[in-house]
């Protein structure tokens, strides 16, 4: 499904939405803030009165975003001093499909994806952002980095409207794992964030993770898993109702919004997307790294048949982690982290383990591990047969 | 295994209350009997509906007091036969009863042996077991199982194999008599078999399979059924 993209038509969508009430005021005052922001010779000078370093003299690095669940090449332990790393965000409505029965919803997506992508820097980096809303579109977006000090986490500095781009420069003060999202203004915050328009950042310490003793963590892989509540509106017959763009949800997506009651919680934007041939990866005697987010939602993730480590519940990684927990809780509104060496081969799943919203919403996800069986950790003495009399 | 029997007489009698509601319907109503193909077993010739069971058999059972449940009809096409879904294993013996009770036929779920049978010629998909050491049998044969739609789809949508047998490839998944636990006979039997694309086990009260997953594998995306018969034709 792609969207004709004439001015008429992004204007007819825009004056539409705007009849009905559905975009709020700052729509107009946007198009004057991009411009600023466009000018782009003058906008660092107002930037560098207030920043203590020296922003000419950073080396700048481009950071490759990649879909979730991965994450982009990154080094662990940071060599050399602080970085501007720059990344662009191409902001995208698109119709996805949840679950195998077909249900739709107009997502709106950071690159295409929900979540959308990871960004990973490190203590001192500068993350600079080209925010891009695209003439596709038909709402106007922002975004509000958790990670992030002032101006509403940079929203109030990056309002786009469809075809505008807007360019954000934000410090990276606070390690640890941390939730961003659109936060337009009204209900479209909550609206935007359940449609999928959220991601992660994780700003690692310049020395790398720790334990509470201080002693180095490194990890093989990482995997980065956004959890979606969704809220899709039915009509009278019970079946999920579908759209034909962007918005056109808004009234009944707010009455399913406001009882709370979400019909599907994934990982990684649908159903099953991190199950079978997307199954995660590892092997016996790597660690693993998963940053869970949620970015309006509580979440307890739990790995069955494993444990959590290392696992900086919080996000902070200035905080000494926890150790060898069970279950962890993510609070609505935050990212968090945890390692896990994988000791026995075999399946794992990954759940949200209020078991409800693991196997009847969606939160479910899975870890195919290969390596060598340990007896010693577990073995089956006798399989299921008779009771003994 | 008491309980369950209790719980199978409960149910039981829940119909026979309805049933009462629906004394005028019984005159009233004709069931519509399934179309029949007689398929050459090894065991002899069989006779097996061309179709699952249609949502539309399924309510008249309900119109006339025979089944107690009633599902949703899921999304189908307007005006158009589609299998009837979500309707677990003692949900579909009232059906059975009340169809043959009605009829006078004896009209029964396959074994699993034989529905395999009918559908010979459809391809079971192997994939390489993901471990070979038997100490991981638990886990071998994930990843072998296909992401399908759920979509409920009418009637014959799937195509049929050479003896005319519809649907049997598609996307509902279908009781069977065969208990799924070894040492139990039907009647006390907790789990039946139920196949299709690939073959699983579910408990006797599943009327919809898991949404988000299992902790392995993969759920059937429908749960249905269709009816054989060794009757003269």
């Amino acid at each position: 499904m792609t969207l004709k993209n004439t001015p008429q038509f992004t204007a007819s969508r825009r004056s539409l939405l705007q009849a009905m009430g559905l975009a709020s005021a700052s729509a107009v005052a946007g198009p004057a803030l991009a411009s600023t922001m466009h000018a782009e010779t003058a906008a660092p000078s107002l930037l560098v009165k207030a920043a203590a370093t020296d922003i000419s003299a950073l080396p700048r690095v481009k950071q490759k975003m990649v879909a979730p669940p991965f994450l982009p090449e990154h080094e662990q332990v940071a060599t050399g001093g602080p970085k501007i790393v720059e990344v662009t965000f191409n902001i995208e409505e698109k119709k996805l499909v949840i679950d195998k029965e077909g249900t739709e919803v107009w997502a709106m997506t950071y690159n295409g994806s929900v979540p959308g992508p990871m960004i990973v820097v490190h203590e001192g980096d500068y993350v600079e952002l080209t925010l891009r809303n695209l003439p596709t579109n038909v709402l106007e977006h922002n975004i509000d980095f958790h990670a992030a000090t002032g101006a509403l986490g940079g929203g109030a500095l990056t309002k786009v409207s469809p075809g505008e781009q807007a360019v954000l420069r934000w410090k990276a003060i606070k390690p640890g794992v941390f939730v961003y999202h659109c936060a337009p203004g009204d209900v479209m915050i909550p609206y935007h964030v359940v449609h999928g328009m959220n991601g992660a950042v994780m700003v690692l310490p310049r020395d790398g993770l720790k334990d509470a003793a201080g002693k180095p963590l490194k990890y093989d892989r990482a995997y980065f898993i956004g959890e979606q509540d969704f809220y899709i509106p039915r009509d009278e017959e019970g079946n999920y109702k579908k759209y034909s763009m962007a918005g056109e949800n808004l009234a009944d997506a707010l009455d399913v919004m406001r009882k709370l009651i979400p019909t599907h919680v994934v990982f990684n934007g649908a159903q099953g997307a991190l199950t079978g041939d997307n199954a995660m990866k590892a092997e016996v005697g790597e660690t693993v790294l998963f940053i869970h987010a949620q970015a309006n939602r509580d979440s307890r993730p739990h790995l069955i048949g494993g444990h959590g480590d290392f696992v900086w519940e919080g996000g902070s990684f200035n905080d000494k982690p926890d150790t060898n927990l069970e279950t962890w809780f993510i609070r609505g509104g935050s990212a968090g982290a945890m390692t896990y060496k994988f000791r026995q081969p075999g399946i794992y799943a990954y759940v949200n383990h209020n078991l409800i919203e693991a196997v009847m919403l969606g939160a479910t996800a899975h870890v195919v591990v290969k390596g060598e069986w340990n007896d010693d950790l577990m073995m089956q003495v006798a399989k299921p047969g008779p009771i003994d009399t | 295994m008491f309980t369950l029997a209790a719980l199978k007489v409960t149910a039981l009698a829940a119909v026979a209350g309805l049933s009462g509601l629906a004394i005028f319907g019984q005159f009233a109503t004709r069931p519509v009997e399934p179309e029949m193909i007689v398929v050459e077993l090894a065991g002899g010739a069989l006779s097996v509906a061309k179709y699952e069971v249609s949502w539309s058999q399924w309510k008249q059972c309900r119109d006339a007091g025979g089944c107690a449940f009633l599902p949703d009809p899921g999304m189908p096409a307007a005006g158009q036969s589609f299998p009837v879904t979500g309707v677990n294993r003692l949900d579909v013996e009232q059906f059975i009863g009340w169809l043959n009770g009605k009829s006078g036929k004896t009209y029964r779920l396959p074994t699993q042996a034989e529905w395999r049978e009918i559908a010979a010629e459809i391809p079971r998909p192997k994939r390489a077991k993901l471990f070979s050491d038997p100490r991981l049998a638990w886990a071998a044969d994930y990843g072998s199982m296909q992401q399908v739609s759920a979509r409920i789809e009418s009637a014959g949508h799937f195509g049929a194999v050479s003896s005319g047998v519809a649907d049997l490839a598609g996307n509902v998944w279908e009781w069977t008599s065969t208990c799924a636990v070894a040492g139990f006979d039907t009647a006390a039997c907790p789990a039946f078999v139920v196949e299709g694309a690939h073959e699983t086990s579910m408990s006797v009260f599943v009327r919809d399979p898991a949404f988000g997953g299992c902790a392995i594998g993969l759920p059937p995306a429908n749960i249905g059924f269709r009816l054989v018969s060794t009757d003269p034709v």
